[in-house]
C-alpha cells in the first residue's frame, strides 16, 4: 500500500497564479501557502509571465497543472511537450506535476479542451499505458485530475470512480481530486457525488481542487468563475476527513475577483476541516435551486497572456 | 498491462467521430452527418443518440453542444486577446466571423494557445476582398497592418528579452570605425523586431486604447509608418522610425556589416552626421543591440 500522498507534502491552502494578480504578488508579497500554475502558460515563455514564475517559485511552493498532456488521446504522446514540461520542472521544482484524465485532440489536432473518454476496459489500458510512459519519461509519479464531463458514451462499462480508481492503482500514479468537478458531473451525469468520492483510494489523493460553476438549469458547467457553493464544500469536509487532508487549491479563472478576494475564498476551506465522514447532503437529491443560468457559458480551461506595452 | 491496438483503433475511432462533431462548424448535428464523422461510424439515423447518452434533463445532442458550444467560443476568445484592438476595430461580430473562419481552415496543432494566432494575418491578408483602386492601400490593408502589428506585440511581450543581459552602449556603437568598421556586425536585441505598415497603426493603437469602449474607432488614412519594437522591464516599447532609420536597422538586423551599411544609407538618404549620432543615441538609449561581431 503506498504511503498517504505517495509521500508527497500537504502544502495547505493555495490559489491558482494568474496574470492579473501578478502586481499585487510582486509587491504585497502575501502570505500563501502555495500557488499552482498552468503549465503551458510558462514552458515557452521568455517574458513576463516566466520572471513573475522565478520569483514566485523562489518563495512559495509551487505545483505545476497541465492542460495538454492529453494523457487518453490515441494520438502519440507529445515527447517535444513533454520534454519542455520536463525542462520546466527542472528549472522551478515543482512539488508536483499535475493534469487531466481526458484526451484534448486527436488527428494531430487540439481543441484544447478537456474532453471525456469511453470508461471502458480498454480505455483504461490505454491510459494505464501511457501514465506509466509519462511517468518514466518525467522521473516522477504524475498526479491526475478527474474532469468535469457533461455527456456519457453507450459504450462505457464502469463509472468515473471506478475509472480513475483502477487507473491510479494500476498505473501507480496520485490523484488530484476536483472536489467542483464531482459535483459537477454528478448532477450531470445523476450519480452520488458521495459514492464516487468513497470510492477513490484515498491514500493516493494528493491534492483538492476546489472551485465555483455556472448553473445552466438542465446542467453545471465547470467554469471556475464564482466563488464555491455549499454541497461543493460539503463534498470537501468529506474528503478533507476520509483523506486527513491534502494540499486544497482554488481555481478561478475568469471575473477573477482581487487577490485578497480570492484568497479569502481558499482560507475558507479551514471551516470544513474536521469534519465527519457520514453524509454530507450533496446528493443529486439535494440540487441547488440556480441564482442565474447562462447558456454561454464556457468550461475551462482558458488562459491568456496579458500583454503589456508602453 | 499493456495497451492493446485493436482496442485502442476503436477508442481511436470514437475520438476522431467526437472531434469532427464538437468541432463542426454547423453545429453538433450537422457534425454527427458530417464524412468525418460517418467514415468512424458510418450513418445512422441517429448517431448522436446511438453513441451517448442522455441525462433525464438532456438529450445527447444537447449534452455534447456543451463541448461544441465551447470549442470555437474558446478559440475566438483566445484570438481576441491576441488581437484586442483589431476586435475592438471591428466589434466583436465581425471579429468573431474573421476568427471562426480562420479556426475553420487553421485548427490547432499545438499544446500552446500561444500559437494560435500565427496565421492569423496571413489569413486575413489571403482572404481579404480586391482593392477597388489597386494603387491604394485600403481598409482591408489597415486591418492585415493592424493584426502583423499585433502579433508582434504579443510575440516581443513574451518571447526572449534583454532583461538579463549584455547591452551595446552609445559609446560603443560611435566608436566603429575605421577599417574595423568594415567587417563589424552588430547583434540585434533578440526583443526587437522592425514593423513597417501602409498606414499608421502605432498611432491608431495608441488612440484605440485610450478612447472610451463605446467609441466609435475612424480607419486612419493611408501612410507608410516604421516602427521598432523592443521590450524593457518586460514591458513592450514602441519606437516611431523614419524611412531611413528603419532601412538602415533593416540591414544591420539582417546582417550587413556596419561601415558599408552606414555608407550606404548615407549616400542613399543623404544624411548628415548630427542625424546619425541622434540615431546611436537613441538605439543605445532603446538597448536595439547587444554586440558586435568581427570588430
Amino acid at each position: 500500500m503506498p504511503v498517504p500522498r505517495l509521500g508527497l507534502p500537504n502544502l495547505g491552502l493555495g490559489v491558482g497564479l494568474r496574470a492579473v494578480h501578478y502586481p499585487h504578488l510582486l509587491r504585497e508579497q502575501p502570505d500563501v501557502d502555495w500557488f499552482e500554475i498552468i503549465s503551458e502558460n510558462y514552458m515557452d515563455s521568455r517574458g513576463r509571465p516566466r520572471h513573475v514564475l522565478e520569483r514566485i517559485a523562489s518563495r512559495y511552493p509551487v505545483v505545476m497543472h497541465g492542460v495538454s498532456l492529453s494523457i487518453g488521446s490515441t494520438d502519440p504522446l507529445d515527447f517535444e511537450y513533454l520534454a519542455r514540461l520536463k525542462a520546466l520542472a527542472g528549472d522551478i521544482r515543482p512539488a508536483w506535476i499535475s493534469d487531466h484524465v481526458c484526451w484534448t485532440g486527436v488527428a494531430g489536432r487540439n481543441t484544447h479542451d478537456l474532453l471525456p473518454l469511453p470508461l471502458t476496459e480498454a480505455s483504461l489500458r490505454h491510459v494505464v499505458s501511457r501514465v506509466r510512459q509519462v511517468q518514466d519519461f518525467l522521473e516522477r509519479p504524475l498526479v491526475l485530475e478527474n474532469p468535469s464531463t457533461y455527456v456519457g458514451f453507450r459504450g462505457s462499462t464502469m463509472p468515473e470512480w471506478e475509472f480513475i480508481a483502477r487507473m491510479a492503482e494500476a498505473a501507480d500514479c496520485g490523484l488530484l481530486l476536483d472536489v467542483n468537478n464531482v459535483y459537477v458531473s454528478a448532477i450531470n451525469h445523476e450519480f452520488d457525488p458521495e459514492a464516487f468520492i468513497r470510492a477513490l483510494p484515498v491514500e493516493r489523493i494528493v491534492q483538492f481542487h476546489i472551485a465555483g460553476h455556472t448553473h445552466c438549469g438542465t446542467h453545471l458547467i465547470d467554469t471556475h468563475d464564482h466563488p464555491v457553493v455549499d454541497l461543493v464544500w460539503s463534498l470537501y469536509r468529506l474528503a478533507h476527513a476520509l483523506t486527513g487532508g491534502v494540499s486544497t487549491l482554488l481555481e478561478w479563472d475568469a471575473h477573477i475577483p482581487p487577490f485578497p478576494v480570492l484568497h479569502a475564498e481558499v482560507l475558507k476551506a479551514r471551516a470544513y476541516w474536521g469534519g465527519s465522514e457520514t453524509a454530507t447532503s450533496a446528493s443529486p437529491a439535494a440540487l441547488e435551486v440556480p441564482e442565474f443560468s447562462d447558456f454561454g457559458a464556457i468550461p475551462q480551461p482558458l488562459h491568456p497572456l496579458l500583454v503589456e506595452v508602453q | 498491462m499493456t495497451s492493446n491496438p485493436d482496442d485502442s483503433t476503436e477508442l481511436a475511432r470514437m475520438q476522431r467521430w467526437f472531434q469532427a462533431v464538437v468541432s463542426h462548424p454547423d453545429g453538433v448535428e450537422a457534425g454527427a452527418t458530417s464524412p468525418e464523422a460517418e467514415a468512424e461510424f458510418g450513418s445512422s439515423e441517429n448517431p448522436l443518440e446511438s453513441i451517448l447518452t442522455g441525462s433525464s434533463k438532456l438529450d445527447p445532442a444537447n449534452r455534447i453542444a456543451v463541448y461544441a458550444n465551447a470549442y470555437f467560443a474558446r478559440l475566438v476568445d483566445c484570438l481576441g486577446e491576441v488581437f484586442p484592438i483589431l476586435k475592438r476595430t471591428l466589434g466583436d461580430e465581425a471579429f468573431e466571423g474573421f476568427a471562426a473562419e480562420y479556426l475553420k481552415e487553421n485548427p490547432s496543432r499545438s499544446y500552446t494557445l500561444h500559437r494560435l494566432g500565427l496565421r492569423f494575418p496571413e489569413f486575413l491578408a489571403v482572404t481579404r476582398p480586391p482593392r477597388e483602386d489597386a494603387s491604394q492601400p485600403d481598409w482591408a490593408d489597415f486591418l492585415v497592418d493592424l493584426a502583423r502589428f499585433e502579433l508582434e506585440l504579443y510575440e516581443v511581450f513574451d518571447g526572449p528579452g534583454i532583461e538579463d543581459g549584455p547591452r551595446l552602449d552609445v559609446a560603443q556603437l560611435e566608436a566603429l570605425d575605421g577599417p574595423a568598421a568594415e567587417i563589424t556586425r552588430l547583434t540585434p536585441a533578440p526583443c526587437l523586431r522592425l514593423v513597417a505598415t501602409s498606414f499608421p497603426v502605432s498611432e491608431f493603437y495608441t488612440r484605440a486604447r485610450a478612447a472610451a469602449a463605446d467609441a466609435e474607432l475612424e480607419f486612419p488614412d493611408p501612410e507608410p509608418s516604421w516602427v521598432a519594437l523592443t521590450r524593457r522591464d518586460y514591458v513592450v516599447r514602441r519606437l516611431p522610425l523614419a524611412a531611413g532609420e528603419h532601412a538602415l536597422l533593416k540591414q544591420l538586423i539582417e546582417g550587413a556589416a556596419f561601415g558599408p551599411a552606414l555608407e550606404a544609407a548615407a549616400v542613399r538618404d543623404d544624411l548628415d552626421e548630427a542625424t546619425v549620432g541622434a540615431w546611436f543615441a537613441r538605439w543605445a538609449r532603446e538597448d536595439l543591440f547587444v554586440g558586435v561581431v568581427g570588430s
